[in-house]
């Protein structure tokens, strides 16, 4: 059997599914004689299980409803003024290269939501912070073994390491 | 006259202000509870929570979703009165220990804590350690070794530390 050395750096893989079959099977057997990959294994499935769940969470406070209605209603606005101050060939030039207009319209309302991806949930993550009485960590040393610490729901704290024995080199 | 005043001013003065500064009681010492738990999924213990775990069941129930062992039950409990920078020290099954040391009160109110789990005899090294911030009556859970280190069916280990608070 090979050592636990060997396994660790493709357990992450083997979870997403990204292994090789060769690979794989080794791994596969492995895992059946070894509990201390078989923690490590649970360990990552817990920690990709938390991401899934936090940002499920963050996405699900997001509140884009009437958002792109609201975008849209300012960009005709807007184009509405812009139109009636401009000259008549204005209204020719825009007729013209409407699809160019229309194409740069679509960019900006795309650019819009990119920027509200962007920003919004750093804001939200700022006052889930200012809220959150949960315990902070500010450091933490696991030594030669692995670890995580999770922030639950509750205000639960998890500081997490895999198994008692360090990698076997 | 005029300097005597100003003196008995001074005095008043001083005095309010070592009154502001004197701690009271309650910030002078820190409660903490550690309780010890055997998270397992032997078909053999019963399934669910210990009910001696009710001061913490939303903390278990919250790590439960995510951990999914079958059984949590509680080995052994501790309660400490601790002064500043005086360590609480419990031993763990398998001859571990633990020594959770409570700092400083920080200008929010939450307590800075160092946290050292120490490996089995005769070595004790250092497994992990520690430094977080809690709120009074928050917990935090410090788990994955084993209970027993030789008997990986008798589950994991995990330790709740609890800043209680002040009656």
């Amino acid at each position: 059997m090979k050592r636990c050395a060997e396994a660790v750096p493709l357990l992450g893989p083997l979870h997403d599914g990204a292994l090789a079959d060769d690979d794989r099977a080794w791994v596969d057997d492995h895992l059946r004689g070894c509990s201390s990959c078989q923690d490590r294994l649970a360990l990552i499935e817990a920690q990709a299980q938390a991401l899934r769940e936090a940002l499920a969470a963050r996405v699900a406070k997001l509140d884009f409803s009437g958002f792109e209605d609201r975008v849209l209603q300012r960009v005709r606005k807007e184009g509405a003024a812009a139109t009636a101050r401009a000259p008549v060939w204005g209204r020719e030039m825009w007729w013209a290269h409407r699809r160019a207009f229309t194409a740069a319209g679509g960019l900006a309302v795309a650019a819009c939501l990119a920027l509200v991806v962007l920003f919004a949930p750093s804001r939200t993550e700022d006052l889930a912070l200012l809220a959150d009485n949960s315990p902070q960590i500010d450091e933490v040393d696991f030594g030669t073994r692995d670890g995580a610490v999770f922030q639950l729901p509750r205000e639960t704290t998890v500081i997490w390491m895999s198994d008692d024995r360090a990698v076997a080199q | 006259m005029l300097v005597l005043c100003a003196a008995l001013l001074l005095a008043q003065a001083d005095a309010g202000v070592a009154a502001t500064a004197a701690p009271s009681g309650v910030e002078r010492r820190v409660k903490i509870t550690i309780r010890a738990i055997a998270a397992t999924n032997d078909p053999q213990a019963p399934v669910g929570t210990d009910p001696k775990l009710k001061p913490i069941a939303p903390q278990i129930e919250s790590f439960g979703e995510q951990f999914r062992f079958r059984s949590y039950k509680l080995i052994d409990e501790h309660t400490f009165d601790l002064d500043w920078k005086n360590a609480a020290q419990v031993e763990l099954p398998g001859s571990r220990s633990l020594q959770v040391t409570p700092r400083q009160l920080d200008a929010d109110g939450r307590i800075k804590v160092h946290l050292e789990l120490l490996g089995e005899h005769p070595a004790h090294s250092r497994k992990l350690h520690t430094d977080y911030a809690i709120q009074r009556g928050g917990t935090i859970l410090v788990g994955g070794i084993r209970v027993d280190p030789n008997d990986p069916a008798a589950g994991k280990l995990l330790i709740a530390i609890t800043q209680e608070m002040e009656k």
